[in-house]
């Protein structure tokens, strides 16, 4: 029976597609200015990384978003052109479905 | 207009600004090439609102047009993104072209995605309009 459960672990988990969850907080966001000028360079500048469900919390000052994995110092940089402050970056793996 | 300097804090954002321009103007019947140069100091966290500007209108035939203002508002309530924020705001202009004291006036400004919109009075007292949006 354990052998019939590693075989069907080991059969799924190459088919399993994961998707990176960012939550990005970001200080001086202090309007929805701020946060349609965000979120427009996010969607702009990760396009090829399928970007989607960007989502801006001026409570938390937090954006979050899901994507391909994205390069953390691109990421940083962009939010610096941006004329914002990255101050932390949580990144979370989830499943999204199978192959 | 340039922005010289932000300070991003956790809560607010702070903002000095400049700009410089040429061109042509009449003071009387003088007509002449003059420049325009100004600074801005502004601070805005969701509550709060504050900004200072001063510029000044050099030109050769007439004395310097120093143009003031500083404002101050409230956010009567917290709006979140995609939700629409207004502030109250309470003007205070001079400018030494026109004789007289300091003008007050009030404005409402409202934020809402990509739009900003500002009602209130201008300078004279007279109805203001500003909208202004970004692509």
């Amino acid at each position: 029976m354990k052998k019939v459960i590693v075989w069907m672990v080991l059969f799924y988990f190459p088919a399993t597609v994961f998707a990176e969850k960012y939550s990005l907080e970001i200080e001086g966001m202090v309007c929805d200015f701020c946060a349609q000028g965000i979120t427009k360079k996010l969607n702009k500048e990760f396009k090829d990384q399928d970007i989607k469900d960007v989502h801006v919390d001026l409570n938390s000052k937090r954006v979050t978003f899901d994507s391909k994995k994205v390069d953390e110092k691109k990421l940083r940089e962009l939010i610096k052109a941006s004329g914002y402050n990255l101050k932390s970056v949580d990144v979370q793996q989830e499943v999204t479905g199978t192959k | 207009m340039a922005i010289l300097k932000r300070w991003n804090l956790t809560n607010a954002q702070v903002n000095f600004y400049s700009w410089a321009g040429a061109g042509w103007s009449r003071f009387g019947n003088n007509d002449a090439i003059s420049a325009l140069v100004g600074s801005q100091f502004d601070a805005e966290s969701r509550r709060l609102y504050f900004n200072s500007q001063v510029q000044v209108l050099l030109h050769p035939n007439a004395e310097n047009t120093w143009m003031t203002r500083i404002s101050g508002g409230i956010a009567p309530y917290l709006a979140n993104a995609g939700e629409i924020q207004g502030m109250m705001i309470v003007q205070a202009f001079h400018n030494t072209a026109i004789p007289g004291p300091w003008v007050i006036g009030p404005m409402i400004r409202m934020y809402y995605k990509s739009i900003l919109l500002e009602v209130g009075s201008g300078f004279r007292g007279e109805w203001m309009l500003n909208l202004m949006t970004t692509f």
